[in-house]
């Protein structure tokens, strides 16, 4: 009640301040069209296109090193996290002056250096992975990957972590959050918009869609796939893109009361995938109960998306929420039930009014 | 979170309509003519900013020669009256801090003399490995007096300071901050100080512009650095009491304290005629009462907010942050004044964003 009090108050001082400037005309407001696709002047996210190439080729040297069973290395991959040298430590294929340590969730980057560290130290493994033993896991059709001795992939750990703890946390969490879209929004800087613009384009570039998106998406990368992957039972591309787009077409003409509804539905639609997504590897992990290669990797896949959640501002579920669901998985994914994991599902189906459909993810 | 937002961008907006939709009327110097700008910047430069650097130049001074006196005859007494010169600097830094303009701004003075959180990963492997350069970008967080604080305080006993290389790179961040603070103070008392004083008009780069934007930038340091990351509420809450200013002395709070009286003291130039009493002149007000007034105010109180905080900044985070947060508010408050009132009064452009890189 005192809150919008303040509003209006605020309201009444913006109106007495503009009938003090009487000799000015008014400023009329344009209305605006949201397009199809994300067809704006002066977009630029460079700069998270090349974070997301580095997770790539971060990723590239973990599979590969799994693939043919090479001992990996914490020191390399922390060079590549914090882009030593502008080339990742000599790693990356290109050189750039962005890093993902520095965009990482603060508090979070000595987790995602332990995942380094505890790959590194079961990655020369030569015994096969098994409940309390660490090692790779193989199938008959030749699929290696690499669990510690609780089951867990660190290699699922490493990405999901990172998609969650910088591009997830940046977008919602920093881009569209109050300080930087506080920022101006009258000088344009050619190439790059205002900096609003900017900001808003910049949260764009960490879903890791083209500017085509959703009329072209056989180029999503990391969230762009899962939101992809959601898209025939949530409508998601239409429904996080147009959000996206939207918001962009209001910051152009200045409409930011229509930007801010945007940034919430941006941070629902996107949270909407996750939790789509975590249901989905809910879904494998009971269905393939009985196999460890398969359960522990939906598993860990699950869990990483399931701690991501927390990076959401606004988000819809809980704190608490996100550990009760994450005790229900426990800790040794070699020991889950399916009683466990359907009650970890159904949670988070209720949570995000997905009970309908949520055998269908 | 959201509702809140949406009330910044109303408030803000609604200041950018005024501030837009009048600009035009403004004229460029309101009623100054019965107000010498020239003689306020020639007062803050005398009463503010060069005692401000000669006291820091004399601390280091003393720091300096009580590093020597510990070099010829290391001693546990000695290396205490070492640490409590190396207080007294880092307290006598703080009014030094918002006077990034000129030679400060040329030399990157604050950004050499403290950066913090300290990354003490890169300082350990320079003690175990050497190094060639304390400049390299791979040091930008690995010297000047937060590299003091971790070799003093992070052993109380005065034997670790002597080992390996510490000596040694003591010396060269002490060398460091000395040599750019020397540059900046020879500077400010060979002409500087009366540049200062004749570049009084109040467009982009003037001296009051410069002054005024520097005052904001180190306060939102003050707010953001000091309080809001460790407390958490640049990270969703989750508190990071590590990354407070001189962690390893716990000396946090005082510092917090002197850097406030050192922005307050820039604002109203000490005894002489300074932003407050221009306010003034101007006719400045918030609400009924003088804006100069309302800010020093406010001034006070984050002061006594921040003084009736336990001994421990980190402490206090770690197991009492409601009162670091109303801290915090309070900080909030006073930015609204600083960064809009006083500027838009001032005619004055608020021209640094925050550019963390994207």
């Amino acid at each position: 009640m005192r809150s919008s009090n303040l509003i209006l108050f605020a309201f009444s001082l913006a109106l007495i301040t503009l009938s003090s400037c009487n000799d000015e005309e008014p400023t009329t407001t344009s209305s605006y069209t949201v397009p199809a696709i994300y067809a704006f002047q002066n977009v630029d996210y460079s700069g998270q296109t090349q974070r997301l190439n580095h997770l790539e080729e971060m990723m590239t040297y973990v599979e590969d090193g799994i693939e043919s069973k090479t001992p990996l290395n914490a020191q390399t991959l922390k060079y590549m996290f914090e882009n030593k040298d502008q080339n990742g430590g000599g790693m990356f294929s290109f050189s750039s002056s962005k890093m993902l340590s520095d965009k990482c969730f603060a508090p979070h980057i000595s987790k995602i250096e332990d995942y380094f560290n505890r790959i590194e130290s079961i990655s020369d493994s030569q015994t096969i992975a098994s409940n309390g033993v660490a090692g790779y896991s193989e199938t008959v059709s030749g699929s290696v990957r690499l669990y510690d001795e609780n089951g867990m992939e660190l290699s699922e750990f490493i990405e999901k972590g990172i998609m969650g703890a910088v591009f997830y946390y940046q977008a919602t969490g920093v881009y569209l959050e109050t300080e930087k879209m506080n920022a101006d929004n009258e000088n344009v800087i050619e190439g790059e918009g205002t900096a609003m613009q900017h900001h808003w384009d910049e949260a764009y570039g960490y879903l890791g869609v083209g500017l085509r998106f959703p009329q072209k998406v056989d180029d999503a990368r990391y969230w762009g796939v899962y939101c992809n992957r959601r898209n025939d039972l949530l409508g998601s591309n239409e429904a996080l893109s147009e959000a996206f787009r939207r918001g962009r077409a209001a910051i152009n003409v200045g409409l930011l009361e229509d930007r801010d509804a945007a940034i919430s539905d941006v941070r629902t639609q996107w949270e909407l995938v996750a939790a789509a997504t975590i249901i989905h590897y809910l879904n494998e992990a009971i269905d393939n109960i009985g196999d460890d290669h398969i359960r522990n990797h939906v598993l860990s896949e699950g869990y990483v998306f399931i701690e991501g959640l927390f990076y959401n501002p606004e988000k819809i579920i809980s704190n608490t929420e996100i550990d009760e669901i994450l005790a229900k998985i426990g800790t040794n994914f070699y020991e889950v039930n399916t009683q466990d994991l359907q009650s970890a599902r159904d949670q988070i189906s209720t949570i995000y009014g997905l009970d309908n459909i949520k055998s269908a993810f | 979170m959201m509702f809140r937002s949406a009330l910044f961008f109303i408030l803000g907006s609604a200041m950018l309509v005024a501030s837009s939709g009048c600009t035009d009327n403004t004229p460029d110097q309101p009623s100054g003519s019965t107000f010498e700008r020239e003689d306020m910047l020639r007062e803050t430069a005398q009463n503010v900013i060069i005692p401000a650097y000669s006291s820091f130049k004399a601390d280091l001074g003393q720091l300096s020669s009580d590093f020597a006196q510990f070099e010829s005859s290391p001693s546990q007494s000695n290396f205490e009256v070492l640490r409590n010169s190396f207080l007294q600097a880092y307290q006598s830094w703080q009014p030094c801090s918002p006077i990034e303009i000129g030679p400060a701004a040329e030399q990157s003075l604050r950004f050499s003399v403290n950066t913090f959180p300290l990354d003490t990963a890169q300082v350990n492997s320079n003690l175990s490995t050497g190094w060639d350069n304390l400049y390299s970008a791979q040091n930008n967080d690995a010297k000047g007096l937060p590299a003091l604080d971790y070799l003093l305080f992070i052993s109380d006993d005065f034997n670790l300071f002597t080992q390996d290389s510490r000596i040694q790179y003591f010396k060269d961040n002490l060398d460091l901050v000395t040599e750019k603070l020397d540059i900046v103070y020879n500077a400010w008392n060979n002409g500087y100080a009366e540049e200062f004083a004749v570049n009084s008009g109040t467009d982009v780069g003037s001296s009051l512009g410069l002054m005024v934007n520097e005052l904001n930038f180190d306060f939102e340091l003050i707010k953001n650095a000091k309080v809001a990351i460790p407390l958490g509420l640049k990270t969703l809450g989750v508190a990071q009491p590590e990354t407070v200013e001189a962690l390893y002395s716990d000396a946090s709070k005082d510092l917090l304290i002197q850097n406030l009286k050192g922005v307050k003291n820039l604002f109203v130039a000490g005894e002489g005629t300074g932003i407050d009493d221009y306010l003034d002149n101007l006719g400045a007000k918030y609400g009924s009462e003088n804006l100069s007034n309302a800010i020093i105010a406010r001034f006070e109180s984050c002061e006594a907010k921040a003084a009736s905080l336990g001994p421990s900044l980190k402490s206090q985070i770690e197991n009492k942050p409601s009162e670091v947060e109303a801290l915090h508010s309070e900080l909030q408050n006073l930015v609204v004044l600083l960064k809009t009132d006083m500027p838009s009064q001032l005619g004055v452009q608020i021209t640094y964003q925050d550019n963390d890189g994207d």
